[in-house]
């Protein structure tokens, strides 16, 4: 419904449920509006946006006042004039107008609507509330250019729903604070800098403040998890990217970003970016022309073409990705191709490929907002998909949405709600199993969908016969009560579905798939997917996870997930004019055993760093250190790109052009900002000039890898792979992000998968036992299991958030959590150094003592900090089905440093001791 | 980025309705986060103080995040949240008392005291009709003296009733709610029950809801906490959306000068219990919540018993649950909005309109929000019929007004009145002119937002907005005689600070307007009038509630009034 009506006589349009202020600025008419955040519900605090209406008495906060039909609306009048510049100049007391002159940007909004009504403060003495917090690395709280209009608290506490802030006080006692008056830095404030962004004085200001002028902002996509959030790269006179603002026509972030999304673009600009291309002479890396350095790799893996992998990035384009594999495949004619996720979501892809014939996630973020019960497995959502966790505290704050959290940790949800299933480690299989049996126990399956879209229900039904939930107590230790309540929520939710989401507690293991395979045979048997609100969601950690896999940078995998069925692979064939490898190539697990064997030759790594991603550290070293040739092509000088033999410096997110899907399938715009710097070049860029040597060498006329620009790349992308083929960065750049499949141009994409049938046509129960926990357990000399994460402020290995001075400020060491109990135990204090052990290796770092682990667990995260690498301790051992290493248990022991006590002849490697070769 | 179909809050709103479609466990009931006050009032009763500890507790508990416990608990004035370093006695600053010696009181104080006492300001303890009132932890002394008060510390004065005085029927009183008072005993039910209490209710119970809110129309009752709204207008809204619907009794009474809604529940607890019955009957309300003001200790506590004593007697059923919420301090509190926010567990501040409470209430519900005097007057209506009731007052304002007398009057106390009773009738014949010694100069008629009126205007009428030319409100019925005791201006700043002081701080106008009031009627005389006219005129243009719309009308009305003495 449309209502139609004048705003200082000129007829305006508006929709019904618009206010008058809608109508004041549709009608190109000017009220300031401070407190009046345009993505928000009115506040009504600054009441500078007062109107007139005919045959009204007085004035109407035009924010909060309904627009209604035919109404006659005045933003100017004498009584009106007088009342608009009386409550300025009462602002404009509020503030230090020194400090809100120095502020730009968003931060200028007061400044703007002072200078437009000519107030220069002189009516009324300055009396602003003097209170500086600079506890922030990211962002400075200055109140004295606070005017308490409030939308730095809706932030908080409604979009992102995180509550660190709030108004306190009354009257002039009132302000902006966390609880307890307390610094903001020892608040629960993630430093997401949702509030700064709304600040419209200047009251909150990103760091370094004052900024610089920006001169242009560029659209594009975070290149930190895999949620996608949409990102403006703000860009400054000297072609630096001052800061990052959210984008709210995003449909994945909707305005959201997270610490790293909008604090840790720094490292683009850092001094240790690589330059220019490095060749290995005489034992050290020295600087090289790129026609040497692409001459020699071209040279080094034909000659070497029989015992060739490669290593793709999860964190590179659509584009670069699929320029990569297909050089892998059309041109070195090997399936010898892996990237991250065989270290992630392996066990997932491998179950659900099985099970219903997709690996992708099957909903959309929305569909979390708008489900009835979410239940988050191993996944500590928060710390590492930051904004969809937002989106999940907003359904159960606004909604009431069930949650059901499992996990061994206390994470952050847990706050969330009285359904915590805590499972010891490695007992997931007795856990999701017993939760099944109470499922059909209580008669809560899904009839009609077993019936109609499943197989093998009998079979899988009668398999758990063995997981009673009161037998499973004693295996998993999470009482039968409340597994059947969290079965019931799930099963039955309050209203509308249930949404599944899993994260790395599910798949690293050495059960991963089988971990993973009872998860989806909870959803098969509720018929929990497909419909508004529910699906199910294997969050992904990586910003390009899900399009590393789609373009084909998998062993057995060709472009959009095809398998290497023979029809399959003539196509590609066809299509790409060369011979394919028939045979699954070698996962990225198996590459590094073969290359610790000796027999493997020649590794080309793309933006990976398994120095510090594979487990038992000192065992992968010692197979990067066998290889006779390693290229690798990086941003930075990592662990694993300092033993290669050729580095090739390449471009990061915000110097080229390309496409990123996410989590929900959404396929996004990466677009060049700046330069890349000295001699960097954008990874399919370099790709492409390795494949055409590699073909002259090998006396190939015709490569395949003339493309102008990445465009190109996609629309072939497009051309082999149908779920794709209504995508083009033409109509990315007209529509915003599109979630496949999209096989027509004028398809809208897809939100939700599976509605009516899946990929493999029905879903396959796949019955599963529970096994051992893990492959190393617990002993006297190893009483500890280990646990491996992340942290929010880090992301993964660490090497871009360590490059940031406020990540790096606000999560400077490795700290392993440990019991209160444990810690009193073993004598160790918060924040003592200590020493955690394994079999494999040492692990230096600072004891966190809490009670968000259980007791007999500790927990660290992976990320590298002060040459601490929890990945020296972790155990080589692999789920047989997926080759995910076991990242989630080992049996490790805590001590003080010097008193570590070893067994005889004992050899302990420690950490990143390796001198450059 | 705003736009016709682009604004993006649209979204939001269509969403909400999308939203609504989708379902919620949330639909309109009442939400852990509504025992927020109550449990933070129980911290503070246990350790004199809302400790940290037990913030973070209350938080956890009910889910809430840290910083908006912290935000709602510092919304209120009573809730402390550092604890007492030294024993205390309070002395009341509020208007009625220093017009009767608080002052000289609070100096003469400290001397009297054993060493190690502090003694406190407090704005208002609401039993202006015995002022000057000290507290000595949690006992009142009326009329209070230095010996007196430090009788009381000493203990000597220890376990006397609590009561606060019951004034004597006066001729040009009609008494139709205070009949009760002072010939019952407030914590039993049979004298109640033996002189009429619940009779209204019993025949409420055999009429149809919509038959009680058409008596009710034809009465002509309107609200009685100021604003004068017709109750049947209120009920009608709400019965115009689908139940769950709720009904909130205003027992707030947070404003000075003002303590006649403590009176009647402390004097006849069962009047009131019988109004609600009856009203939340006529709205058909799922559960009933009486918020009463944080001091008014024995009133909440009265009225518990009665609910109780009704309840045992078999008098509740087919009755709504009735439950009795506590506020924390804070006039902005009587705002009715502002209730709805407290007892949802959010800070006390006032909510934008609209929605208006008919629509989207508590819990986003339909709610009714009627004073305690609006509801006592409901049985004699369901009793006597409509018409009965507009045989007094007059033909806009049928039925009676409780007002509240204090300052230097010679009888002070709480009368009722027929509306329409000339000002100069119940300055004399009930008030019994000033006390003896001194001369009457103004009426502050309305509280603290209220207007001062001179003897010229005391042959108005007791009617809203009739009380002289430029439409003076009685309010709530608060009038506070003045006498030389304090000039006009001292009057005015008084007020002006307390508004200052009770401003919630949401919006600007009133936040910082009421400051700047106090600092301009300091400063004189330069362009101070210029900038005090644009002053009054944006406060009472743009602030968000009454508080700061009306902070103005006291100065304005002395202006009118007593123009040469500011």
């Amino acid at each position: 419904m449309v209502i139609s009506l004048s705003v200082d006589g000129v007829a305006v349009e508006v929709r019904d449920g618009a206010t008058l202020l809608d109508a004041v600025l549709a009608a190109g008419a000017h009220v300031p509006h401070l407190c009046k955040d345009p993505d928000q519900r009115p506040i009504g605090a600054c009441r500078t946006c007062m109107v007139e209406v005919d045959g009204q008495r007085g004035l109407r906060a035009s924010c909060h006042t309904p627009a209604f039909e035919g109404a006659g609306v005045r933003t100017r009048g004498d009584a009106l004039d007088r009342v608009r510049r009386t409550v300025l100049e009462l602002t404009a007391g509020m503030v230090d107008g020194h400090v809100v002159s120095a502020r730009g940007g968003v931060s200028a909004e007061l400044r703007g609507a002072l200078a437009r009504y000519g107030i220069d403060g002189a009516r009324y003495a300055a009396l602003p509330r003097r209170h500086l917090d600079d506890s922030n690395p990211f962002y400075l709280r200055d109140l004295s250019a606070c005017i308490l209009c409030g939308r730095c608290v809706t932030a908080c506490q409604d979009v992102q729903h995180i509550g660190a802030i709030a108004i306190a006080g009354r009257g002039r006692e009132g302000r902006i604070a966390a609880a307890m008056d307390r610094p903001i830095s020892e608040s629960i404030c993630t430093s997401c800098g949702q509030c700064v962004s709304v600040c419209p004085t200047g009251a909150l200001t990103p760091k370094p403040a004052p900024l610089p002028e920006i001169v242009r902002e560029v659209e594009s996509t975070c290149p930190y998890c895999g949620v996608g959030c949409g990102v403006r790269l703000q860009i400054d006179a000297d072609e630096h990217i001052a800061a990052v603002a959210d984008e709210p026509a995003n449909l994945s972030s909707q305005g959201m970003l997270c610490v790293k999304g909008r604090f840790g673009t720094s490292f683009v600009h850092h001094p240790d970016r690589l330059t220019q291309p490095l060749i290995r002479r005489d034992g050290e890396l020295r600087p090289a022309t790129w026609d040497e350095a692409l001459d020699l790799v071209a040279a080094k893996v034909v000659e070497h073409r029989k015992s060739f992998a490669a290593l793709a990035s999860a964190k590179c384009t659509n584009e670069d990705n699929y320029v990569f594999q297909k050089f892998v495949r059309a041109v070195m004619g090997t399936n010898n191709i892996d990237h991250c996720s065989r270290l992630c979501h392996g066990p997932s892809v491998t179950a659900m490929m099985l099970q219903i014939g997709s690996g992708a996630t099957s909903n959309s973020y929305q569909d979390y907002e708008d489900a009835g019960c979410l239940m988050v497995v191993g996944s500590d959502t928060s710390s590492n998909h930051p904004v969809i966790a937002s989106r999940l505290r907003r359904a159960i704050d606004t909604r009431g949405t069930k949650l059901v959290v499992v996990n061994p940790m206390r994470i952050d949800l847990c706050d969330y709600t009285d359904m915590w299933l805590r499972p010891h480690p490695g007992t997931d299989v007795a856990l999701f199993n017993s939760m099944a049996r109470a499922i059909v126990d209580e008669g809560l399956e899904d009839g009609a969908f077993i019936e109609a879209r499943t197989d093998g229900y009998d079979a899988w039904r009668a398999s758990l016969a063995a997981y009673a939930p009161e037998e499973a107590e004693r295996t998993t230790g999470v009482p039968a009560e409340l597994v059947r309540r969290a079965a019931r929520a799930y099963a039955r939710p309050p209203f509308s579905g249930s949404c599944l989401l899993w994260g790395m507690g599910v798949t690293q293991h050495t059960s991963g798939t089988d971990n993973a395979h009872a998860l989806v045979n909870l959803m098969l048997a509720t018929g929990q997917v497909g419909r508004r609100g529910s699906g199910i969601s294997p969050l992904r950690g990586q910003n390009n996870v899900q399009g590393c896999g789609d373009a084909g940078c998998l062993p057995n995998t060709l472009p959009g997930m095809q398998g290497l069925e023979p029809e399959v692979v003539r196509a590609f064939e066809a299509a790409w004019g060369a011979e394919l490898p028939a045979a699954a190539g070698l996962t990225s697990t198996e590459m590094i055993e073969l290359a610790a064997e000796g027999k493997l030759d020649v590794m080309y790594i793309v933006g990976e760093n398994p120095l510090l991603g594979e487990p038992f550290l000192a065992h992968a070293e010692e197979g990067i250190e066998r290889l006779k040739f390693l290229a690798v092509q990086e941003i930075f000088m990592t662990e694993t790109a300092q033993r290669a033999h050729v580095v090739l410096p390449s471009a990061t997110f915000a110097e080229k052009e390309g496409t990123f899907t996410n989590s929900e399938r959404r396929v996004q715009r990466v677009r060049q900002a700046v330069s890349p710097p000295g001699q960097a070049r954008a990874d399919w860029a370099i790709v492409c000039e390795v494949a055409n040597r590699v073909a002259r060498l090998l006396g190939r006329e015709q490569a395949g890898f003339s493309f102008d620009n990445p465009a190109a790349i996609f629309d072939e992308m497009a051309s082999v792979w149908p779920a794709v083929a209504g995508i083009s960065h033409a109509r990315l750049d007209r529509e915003g992000g599109i979630q496949w499949p999209c096989p027509t141009a004028d398809h809208p994409g897809t939100g939700q998968l599976f509605g009516d049938t899946f990929p493999s046509g029905c879903g396959r129960f796949v019955a599963v036992t529970q096994g051992p926990p893990a492959a190393e357990l617990p002993s006297r000399r190893f009483p500890f299991i280990l646990s491996t994460g992340r942290v929010l402020y880090h992301w993964h290995g660490g090497t871009m958030t360590r490059r940031v001075k406020g990540l790096l400020a606000r999560s400077p060491v490795v700290r392993v959590a440990i019991h209160p109990e444990d810690a009193a135990e073993q004598d160790v204090a918060n924040g003592e150094r200590v020493v955690v052990s394994s079999r494999r290796g040492e692990l230096p770092c600072e004891a966190l003592v809490t009670e968000a682990v259980p007791r007999g667990e500790l927990f660290v995260p992976f990320v590298k900090l002060a040459e601490s690498a929890a990945n020296f301790l972790t155990n080589a051992v692999y789920d047989p089905k997926s080759k995910i290493p076991e990242y989630k248990v080992c049996a490790v022991r805590i001590d003080k440093p010097g008193a570590v006590r070893r067994g005889r002849g004992e050899r302990v490697r420690t950490p990143f001791k390796t001198r450059p070769r | 980025m705003h736009g016709l179909s682009g604004t993006r809050w649209e979204a939001l709103l269509s969403e909400d309705g999308a939203a609504a479609a989708r379902g919620s466990a949330l639909d309109a009931a009442p939400r852990a986060r509504s025992q927020l006050l109550p449990r933070l009032l129980d911290a503070q009763e246990r350790d004199g103080f809302v400790s940290e500890a037990s913030l973070a507790a209350i938080a956890r508990d009910l889910h809430v995040p840290e910083s908006e416990a912290f935000g709602v608990a510092t919304s209120y004035s009573e809730l402390r949240m550092t604890p007492r370093t030294a024993p205390h006695v309070s002395i009341c600053t509020g208007l009625s008392c220093l017009l009767n010696g608080a002052r000289a009181l609070a100096d003469a104080l400290p001397s009297a005291l054993p060493s190690g006492w502090q003694v406190e300001e407090e704005p208002c303890r609401f039993r202006c009709d015995a002022a000057p009132i000290a507290m000595v932890g949690q006992r009142y002394v009326s009329r209070a003296t230095a010996d007196g008060v430090a009788a009381a510390v000493a203990g000597a004065d220890d376990g006397g009733p609590d009561e606060r005085p019951t004034a004597e029927e006066r001729p040009g009183e009609t008494r139709r709610l205070l009949g009760r008072c002072g010939r019952i005993d407030p914590d039993e039910i049979d004298g109640a029950l033996a002189l009429g209490a619940y009779d209204g209710w019993q025949r409420a119970r055999s009429l149809a809801p919509t038959a009680i809110v058409a008596i009710v129309e034809a009465s002509g009752l309107r609200g009685r906490g100021g604003a004068y709204f017709p109750a049947a207008t209120k009920w009608r809204g709400v019965h115009a959306h689908p139940a769950p619907r709720y009904l909130v009794v205003n027992a707030e009474e947070g404003e000075p000068g003002v303590f006649k809604d403590r009176y009647l529940i402390e004097g006849d607890p069962h009047l009131v219990v019988e109004g609600i019955l009856i009203a939340a009957r006529a709205v058909e309300a799922a559960r009933v919540y009486v918020y009463v003001n944080g001091e008014a200790r024995l009133a909440a506590e009265r009225l518990r018993v009665a609910i109780a004593r009704a309840d045992a007697r078999g008098l509740l059923t087919g009755a709504p649950p009735i439950e009795v919420r506590r506020g924390a301090g804070g006039y902005v509190c009587g705002e009715e909005s502002v209730i709805l926010s407290s007892i949802e567990g959010e800070r006390a501040v006032p909510r934008l309109r609209p929605p208006f409470p008919v629509d989207a209430g508590l819990f986003g519900r339909p709610t009714v929000i009627n004073n305690v005097e609006t509801l006592c007057n409901l049985p004699q209506i369901v009793i006597g019929g409509g018409e009965a009731f507009r045989a007094t007052g007059t033909a806009e304002h049928p039925g009676t007004k409780l007002v509240c007398l204090s300052g230097a009057f010679a009888r002070p106390g709480v009368y009722e009145v027929p509306f329409g009773t000339p000002l100069r009738r119940i300055v004399g014949e009930i008030g019994g002119g000033a006390a003896p010694g001194r001369t009457l100069r103004a009426l502050l008629c309305g509280g603290p937002s209220g207007s001062l009126l001179p003897p010229s205007c005391w042959d108005a009428p007791l009617v809203p907005n009739g009380l002289d030319d430029a439409g003076a409100s009685p309010g709530a019925g608060g009038i506070v005689a003045i006498d030389e005791m304090m000039s006009i201006r001292e009057v005015v700043r008084h007020l002006a600070a307390y508004n200052a002081a009770e401003s919630c701080g949401k919006c600007t106008p009133c936040r910082e307007g009421t400051v700047r009031m106090v600092a301009l009627l300091d400063e004189r005389p330069g362009d101070a009038r210029a900038r005090m006219d644009d002053l009054t005129e944006a406060m009472g243009a743009a602030s968000l509630c009454g508080l700061g719309q009306m902070a103005p009308l006291p100065y304005l009305s002395a202006r009118r009034h007593f123009g040469n003495e500011l």
